[in-house]
């Protein structure tokens, strides 16, 4: 039941996530959006990693070597958390430049390599 | 055992963090927006402090809240036209939108609650329970745990590498993912060299164009 809160929580931003990125064209508020939707990735990975049962315990081979590995999906949620902040510096550079030479910011004003 | 009082205040939180979310695409003030992204992303943290997820709980806070969110309202503040955005569409229409969004948003509860998750309350054989949670004790011959019949090893090890997870994430992160770590932080330090060189020449053509000017 756990689990099951959540995932739906997890998808709920998800779908807000895509929400804002299908209707929103502004391009922070776009960039905001796919920040929800990193974090709706991260929170099922970490709740899949907390309440699913590992594959040591089914398979009765639980060593001091392995029991480690039933944390192994934080560290993939550390990393995703970890490319996620570096893309967002990048992008929010890319923001100020946009701000300085075309003063705009909304994306469908951003034509130049259309033709 | 008993995780009503857990569900009840994940719901709670899980409210919190879907009503500031949506706020934040319904906004037309971006600096509100940013400010309400902070409050989603502090709900996410609280979900993972309350299911046992300490360290990704402060990493979430010092990376997003800290960084992330305060970044988004500086470049809000650094770039003029950028405090009011126009909530007109782009592409799709918002019934549009907001028909796509609502069916994965209803395909995804649909597949969650109807699957049957084998999680570790959701056990209901009690000859397969009695496998997965007798208790482990550590040999210190050959390094393999078995099965002993003392009641405080269970929570020490099922449990408790879930309560005490700095040392376990530690350890994996400094030996098995060792070069994955120094491949993330190569890739940090590119993002920001790169952010670097593209604000960097922003500025100097800034000023050439003041000087022209002038």
């Amino acid at each position: 039941m756990t689990l099951d809160i959540v995932l739906i929580f997890s998808s709920a931003l998800l779908s807000i996530g895509i929400f804002g990125l299908l209707t929103r064209k502004n391009i922070v508020i776009t960039l905001m959006s796919l920040e929800l939707i990193f974090n709706s990735v991260v929170l099922a990975v970490i709740g899949f990693t907390r309440y699913s049962i590992h594959e040591e315990y089914i398979l009765n081979s639980l060593t001091s070597e392995n029991i480690f590995n039933i944390l192994s999906g934080n560290i993939l949620g550390i990393f995703i958390i970890s490319v996620a902040a570096g893309e967002t510096a990048l992008a929010l550079a890319l923001v100020l430049a946009l701000g300085k030479f075309k003063s705009t910011v909304e994306l469908t004003d951003l034509s130049e390599m259309k033709n | 055992m008993d995780n009503s009082l857990l569900n009840i205040f994940l719901i709670l939180v899980a409210t919190v963090g879907v009503m500031s979310a949506l706020f934040v695409v319904v906004q037309t003030n971006v600096f509100r927006a940013a400010i309400s992204l902070a409050l989603s992303f502090i709900s996410v943290a609280v979900v993972y402090f309350a299911i046992n997820a300490e360290f990704l709980g402060a990493v979430q806070i010092l990376v997003y809240v800290g960084a992330v969110s305060v970044l988004m309202a500086f470049s809000v503040l650094l770039v003029k036209d950028l405090q009011t955005a126009s909530s007109s569409t782009k592409g799709f229409s918002f019934y549009t939108s907001l028909f796509i969004s609502g069916l994965i948003f209803a395909t995804f509860t649909y597949v969650i609650l109807a699957t049957n998750w084998i999680t570790v309350e959701n056990i209901k054989s009690p000859i397969v329970e009695q496998i997965l949670f007798e208790e482990y004790v550590e040999n210190s011959n050959d390094n393999s745990i078995t099965s002993v019949s003392n009641t405080s090893l269970e929570s020490e090890i099922k449990e408790g590498i879930f309560n005490n997870s700095i040392l376990p994430i530690g350890t994996l992160l400094s030996t098995k993912y060792f070069v994955s770590l120094q491949l993330i932080g190569l890739i940090i330090v590119a993002c920001v060299i790169g952010s670097i060189a593209v604000t960097k020449n922003t500025i100097e053509n800034d000023q050439e164009g003041n000087k022209e000017t002038v």
